[in-house]
């Protein structure tokens, strides 16, 4: 097909039931609930909003020093700081809901029933257009591990949580697991409507000179372009297990990674720690991959999604 | 649609040069017209050298220093790592991406019904955030009694408004600008720890030797003798005298407002005297103090700047409030065991 007006070109893409004008959004924690990014860009090119994950109770979040940067990376130990379901509904959803862009609430719970329980009251919220289950929290019963690392726990999560709950559930992989396509299998058998990943990876870095650990909790989780290479392995490798759709994410800094992550096998994209130097990053995305398409003779997105392995 | 802030804007720098006599200052020139003529005093921008660089990933948050003329700024920085060391190895003509004026800024209380006293604490770098507030107090009275001249046509701005600054550092070097400083101000008072320029010793020792020259002096207290720590010590703490009704309607008459930026160190030791002492219940804005933290995005969002701000209806008594957009200037009443 021959496109001659680079505006023909559709980035519209459809993860299950969930519809996105562009198939770019930003990722959960590094969005707050939408307000301050709102005071200096304009959303009318994201595909959707994100908010940070919420739980039950608000959480004030971990002791300071919460960051550090690594070459490249940026480890964060933020410890889930959110205000909690109540303050959510009462005081953050208005605001997200004046775009007119689906908004997908990322949640996450202490324990398998809290889980279940925060995907029963979110989905009551007029305005929700998505859940995101973050899994790849600790669960504290289990002796600190993560959800996401035990094929039967998340088996457990994704179908209790599709039980109480209507809204497309996107299950959000935890990175750092022995076979990750395994768990995707497992999470898309068990209900999952997309599956999103990578989440940061468990890392951490020793001021040598104080002979500790340069955040209070000792380790933090890695984003930045130091996990993208990382990233487009395990989305490819998921992508080529599952059937579901794919929110590809992990150290995304310009147009031409996120082409990476489409080609991978991501239907969507989502832009973490990049935007926080360029808070254009994602409407420079949406025009970018536009052009590439346009340049590249494709009409539509679709086109090159997992197109390596064709 | 008006600009409030730049966002991640490439422009021009004009100058980039070592400060004479240091060994790791710059001056650093912008060209910008909008945050030139908008920034308030405290606030920030963050800038990053190159684009499209990820190592260092974040760009660094910079005090605004000043405004050099209606299309450029300035930013004063210390070299001391990754970020900072790219930053001095920008040349004239290069661009940098810049974001910003970001914060809340120094908020200035003028009583137009009393004689006001602004005094600056600084030390070493610490400069940068506080180099621009003179002249901002001199508008921001002068803005106010225009408004305001009718009801009082005797008021004397200069008379009633006095601009004290108290500078310190480790050693000369690092008393920027020491030998030009002066002429913003109606006192200049300057310290370093090894008595190479000014007192020998510590800047907030030096404040509190002095203070009851401004505090106090219209308390009408019989004269204690100033070497004798404890007396001096009672002075402040004496509750009844502050709260006696006829001190209460003399101190009403003398606002004095406290500013501070420096390393933490100093703002700690600065702010536990004033609690020491009850100065922080003389007036609820007595001090503000602009804070440091490790940013990542600088806009609020990431959660990874944060600082404890006292909270009396949680049962830990704080509450988190993060240093680039509540802050980074905090009235020292607020802070949870800074
Ligand atoms: C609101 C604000 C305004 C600032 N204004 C100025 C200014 O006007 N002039 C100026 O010189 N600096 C200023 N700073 C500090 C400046 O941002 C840091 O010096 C800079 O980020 C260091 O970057 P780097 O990559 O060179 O150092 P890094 O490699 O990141 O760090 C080098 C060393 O410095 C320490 N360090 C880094 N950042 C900070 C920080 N924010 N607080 C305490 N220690 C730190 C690190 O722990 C490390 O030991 C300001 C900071 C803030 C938050
Ligand atoms: C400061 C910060 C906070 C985050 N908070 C959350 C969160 O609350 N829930 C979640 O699922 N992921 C969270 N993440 C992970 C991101 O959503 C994303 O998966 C990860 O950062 C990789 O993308 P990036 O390299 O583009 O940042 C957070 C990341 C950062 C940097
Ligand atoms: S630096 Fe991100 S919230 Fe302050």
């Amino acid at each position: 097909m021959i496109i001659d007006n680079k505006e023909e070109i559709n980035l519209s893409v459809r993860l299950g039931n969930l519809f996105l004008k562009y198939p770019v959004m930003p990722a959960s924690g590094t969005f707050g609930y939408g307000e301050e990014f709102f005071e200096i860009i304009d959303y009318s090119l994201f595909g959707a909003l994100v908010t940070k994950g919420i739980s039950l109770e608000p959480s004030k979040g971990n002791e300071m020093p919460r960051i550090c940067e690594t070459p490249c990376g940026l480890i964060n130990s933020i410890g889930l700081e959110n205000v909690g379901f109540e303050r959510f509904k009462e005081e953050k959803i208005n605001f997200l809901k004046k775009f007119n862009i689906p908004i997908i609430v990322n949640f996450f719970g202490k324990s398998i029933e809290e889980y279940s329980i925060m995907a029963e009251k979110l989905s009551d919220i007029n305005g929700v257009s998505a859940l995101e289950a973050n899994i790849s929290c600790p669960n504290v019963k289990e002796g600190g591990r993560s959800f996401g690392a035990d094929p039967e726990i998340v088996y457990e999560i994704v179908s209790s949580i599709k039980n109480c709950s209507a809204l497309p559930l996107i299950v959000k992989l935890t990175p750092l697991v022995t076979d990750i396509a395994m768990i995707a299998e497992v999470a898309e058998k068990a209900g999952a409507d997309i599956i999103s990943l990578v989440n940061t990876f468990p890392a951490a870095s020793i001021d040598i000179n104080k002979r500790k650990f340069k955040l209070s909790r000792g380790y933090g989780g890695l984003s930045g372009p130091a996990i993208k290479p990382i990233a487009i392995k395990l989305v490819n490798d998921v992508y080529n297990a599952v059937r579901i759709p794919i929110i590809g994410m992990g150290g995304i800094s310009s147009w031409e990674d996120a082409v990476e992550f489409f080609m991978a096998g991501a239907t969507a994209v989502a832009v973490g720690t990049g935007a926080f130097s360029n808070p254009h990053l994602i409407s420079q995305i949406t025009a970018g991959v536009k052009k590439f398409l346009y340049e590249n003779n494709f009409s539509n997105i679709y086109e090159i999604i997992g197109i390596v392995n064709n | 649609m008006e600009i409030k802030k730049i966002i991640s804007g490439n422009f021009e720098v004009t100058v980039n040069i070592k400060v004479k006599d240091t060994d790791n200052t710059y001056l650093l020139r912008i060209k910008n017209a909008f945050i030139s003529q908008n920034f308030i005093p405290g606030q920030f921008v963050m800038i990053k050298p190159d684009f499209c660089c990820s190592d260092p990933l974040s760009a660094r948050p910079f005090s605004v220093f000043r405004k050099f003329n209606e299309n450029e700024f300035e930013v004063l920085y210390r070299v001391c790592g990754k970020g900072t060391e790219l930053l001095s190895n920008v040349k004239k003509g290069d661009y940098v991406s810049v974001t910003g004026p970001s914060g809340n800024g120094f908020k200035i209380l003028n009583n137009k019904k009393s004689q006001n006293i602004y005094i600056l604490i600084a030390g070493g770098i610490g400069i940068a955030p506080l180099f621009s507030l003179p002249d901002f107090i001199k508008n921001h009275i002068i803005k106010n009694s225009i408004k305001e001249n009718e009801e009082n046509e005797n008021y004397d701005l200069e008379e009633n408004n006095k601009i004290i600054l108290y500078y310190g550092s480790k050693t000369e070097n690092e008393l920027y600008f020491r030998h030009s400083i002066h002429s913003s101000y109606d006192e200049v008072y300057f310290a370093t720890d090894d008595g190479s320029f000014g007192y020998k010793g510590n800047i907030v020792d030096l404040l509190f030797y002095n203070m009851k020259d401004y505090c106090l002096k219209n308390f009408e207290l019989e004269n204690k003798d100033k070497n004798n720590e404890k007396d001096k010590k009672n002075v402040f703490v004496n509750k009844e005298v502050i709260k006696s009704e006829e001190n209460v309607s003399i101190k009403e008459q003398l606002n004095i407002q406290f500013y501070s930026c420096g390393p933490k160190p100093m703002l700690s030791n600065l702010i536990n005297k004033f609690r020491d002492y009850s100065l922080d219940t003389f007036k609820k804005n007595s001090l503000q103090v602009s804070l440091e933290e490790h940013f990542a995005c600088g806009i609020g969002v990431c959660l990874g700047c944060v600082i404890k701000i006292n909270s009396y209806n949680n049962s830990d008594n704080f509450i988190f409030k993060r240093v680039c957009k509540d802050g980074p200037v905090f009235e020292a009443s607020e802070l949870y065991n800074y």
